[in-house]
């Protein structure tokens, strides 16, 4: 079925709705909603699930600019930067033009990272067929490792919680073998935990007890006036959009790096490169917004160029995306675009769709939304709890699977209150397998020869660079390479 | 390391001990799986995932071990009780856990309308009346957009 049936474009059109909503709602999360929906539509056909998906996806990312803008609180992390400026220019009573340049921006970097998307995957795609199990299992370390010292305080806290997803990933029958591994005699444990009842858990239970504690704040209400931008400012800051843009395709494109680090990084290029900004940074500047919002939305178009191509998720979304591909029986990776590039070009098109109704929505039902955003977390979390356990009874219509999610959400939530992120924890489960699975081969390509695998790590320049890229990422979090870097730096500026 | 950037909290020592002892369980039962003959059996990776766990929570302790020590173990599991499970966390925590224990033998209904208006009540998301009205439309529309749209099979 094309993406352009009246059922897909409505589909598309209400992901996209409820994803901006999703996103805007404080303690409501992306990860979230797509780990619960994924569980609600794997009886769907998979052209249904892509386009609802997609659209909570593109609507999300997008979301968690409106209440960063209006009440201070960024509604997804890749919304933080949004908040240093947003929240300034509403608190001077130009709330609208926040609104209205953060929605234009995210939609002119959204296509253009679907454009990327549509160019470099498939060249990636056929790149990647020269990959050997041993780079397959070195592109999955360096995802894990990227998300774990991007995204937290701690390096060791992030590789931790990678390999305990790995290891929740190893519970079960061990598909090489058929033995069971860490089920304890217990049958019931040799198909394993199911993800997804990891997953709600993580994210829909543990966030909603952490949000608890904040259930005092009360929002600020903002006066919304003129939203549309103008052409003029627009075409002004072109450049910085192209350029934020770039910005945010490339680090969705690495994998393990998301929307908020973009975001931040278009922020950072903003501050630096814009020398005569509208107001300064901080204070409210137009460029503070624009930067960060378009590279976030681009972002969503990098990241699916590791997912779709390599198997290997962009972020914590695109991870739950990936499971949701798996249940659907699709193999992200590179056979993906040669066994059904039909789906490949079927998820552009959603997306392409979902940015569409980003401008539409992104631009109307300000008024509802302000209420909406407003909704007391009191009547919030106790609904979030309930379609967690529905979502996740409907995975097998089993109770044991809704007792593995709470148990994972209060785990996940004394975890997140001492600093340990949950992307990594999902980013592990996902790339457990394929990790494990491609290092098994590698092993016995050399029959076995630890010597003979360490050597491959370095003959072949594709795997060396791939070894390279994990041993700078771990050097890159040393107190021994900050010093060496504070010297260069040091020496550089005294010549 | 970037650990230098870590805020204490009263009870992250006891945390990592207790990874630290998981991770060591899962190294041992690595160990003991059957077939152990080479580095592509089924014991040989969970060996690797186990190890690196144990180095991680290592990492960890030995780094922050002069912020840790800032705390008796018994002062500090006596403050970390309130910060990670203040009243209404554990309050909320404990209805979460009697809300799932009691799906089976309440049935969904029943137990989730009782567990929404409890909720409401309790995080004053609502009052009475509002709360009895808006957990039945609630149950209302999950009802038909679960069972019609997503098509869920409710016991």
């Amino acid at each position: 079925m094309s993406f352009t049936s009246l059922k897909m474009v409505s589909l598309v059109a209400l992901g996209t709705f409820c994803g901006i909503y999703i996103g805007a709602i404080p303690g409501l999360s992306v990860t979230m909603a797509v780990s619960i929906l994924i569980s609600f539509t794997f009886s769907w056909d998979v052209n249904n699930a892509l386009c609802l998906m997609g659209g909570v996806y593109c609507g999300g990312v997008y979301g968690g600019s409106r209440s960063a803008i209006l009440l201070n609180i960024p509604g997804a992390p890749a919304a933080v930067a949004t908040g240093f400026d947003g929240y300034p220019l509403a608190k001077l009573g130009e709330a609208g033009i926040a609104i209205g340049l953060a929605t234009t921006a995210s939609v002119i970097g959204g296509f253009l990272g679907i454009i990327a998307l549509a160019t470099c995957a498939p060249i990636i795609s056929n790149f990647s067929l020269m990959f050997a199990p041993r780079d397959y299992f070195l592109l999955a370390i360096m995802g894990i490792l990227l998300v774990g010292s991007l995204s937290g305080e701690s390096l060791a806290k992030g590789i931790f919680a990678g390999a305990l997803g790995v290891f929740l990933s190893m519970v079960g029958m061990d598909t090489f073998t058929g033995m069971g591994r860490f089920t304890f005699g217990s049958v019931g444990l040799m198909s394993g935990i199911h993800f997804v009842a990891i997953m709600i858990g993580l994210f829909g239970v543990s966030e909603a007890l952490v949000q608890i504690h904040d259930l005092h704040i009360k929002p600020i209400k903002q006066n919304v006036k003129k939203i549309i931008p103008s052409w003029r400012l627009l075409f002004k800051h072109l450049p910085l959009i192209i350029r934020s843009a770039l910005i945010g395709i490339w680090i969705g494109a690495l994998p393990g790096a998301g929307g908020d680090i973009a975001a931040l990084m278009a922020y950072g290029h903003a501050r630096r490169s814009v020398k005569n900004p509208s107001r300064p940074f901080g204070e409210g500047a137009y460029e503070g917004v624009i930067a960060p919002e378009t590279a976030n939305n681009a972002c969503i178009g990098g990241d699916n160029i590791p997912m779709l191509t390599l198997g290997v998720p962009g972020d914590a979304v695109t991870a739950v995306i990936i499971g949701a591909l798996y249940i659907h029986g699709l193999k992200p990776g590179p056979m993906l675009m040669i066994d059904t590039p039909h789906l490949f070009w079927f998820w552009v098109g959603a997306l392409t769709l979902a940015n569409i109704f980003l401008l539409i929505f992104g631009l109307s039902g300000i008024k509802i939304f302000a209420k909406l955003v407003e909704i007391r977390k009191g009547l919030l979390f106790p609904i979030i709890i309930m379609i967690s356990v529905v979502g996740t009874y409907a995975i097998n219509n089993s109770i044991t699977d809704v007792y593995w999610m709470l148990g994972f959400g209060i785990f996940g939530y004394i975890l997140k209150m001492y600093g340990f992120q949950m992307g990594p924890v999902i980013l592990g489960i996902i790339l457990g397998p394929l990790m494990e699975d491609n290092y098994r081969r590698a092993m016995m390509d050399q029959h076995h020869s630890i010597p003979g695998f360490f050597i491959q790590l370095v003959v072949n320049p594709l795997t060396l660079v791939l070894t390279l890229s994990i041993v700078v990422t771990i050097l890159g979090q040393t107190q021994f390479w900050g010093r060496m870097r504070g010297k260069v730096l040091g020496m550089i500026r005294r010549s | 390391m970037m650990e230098d950037k870590i805020t204490r909290k009263p009870g992250e020592r006891i945390l990592i001990w207790f990874l630290l002892l998981f991770s060591i369980f899962i190294l041992v039962q690595a160990f003991m799986m059957p077939h152990l003959e080479n580095l592509s059996s089924s014991g040989a990776f969970p060996i690797f995932i186990g190890s690196i766990m144990i180095l991680c929570t290592l990492r960890i302790l030995w780094k922050n071990h002069a912020r840790y020590s800032a705390f008796k173990i018994g002062e500090e599991f006596g403050k970390a009780i309130p910060l990670v499970f203040p009243k209404t966390v554990a309050i909320y925590t404990a209805i979460i856990i009697l809300y799932i224990l009691l799906l089976y033998p309440l049935h969904f209904w029943v137990s989730s309308y009782l567990f929404l208006i409890g909720s409401f009540l309790f995080l004053k998301g609502a009052k009475i009346i509002r709360s009895f009205f808006i957990a039945a439309a609630l149950l209302t529309a999950i009802y038909f957009l679960f069972q019609y749209l997503f098509r869920v099979i409710f016991w």
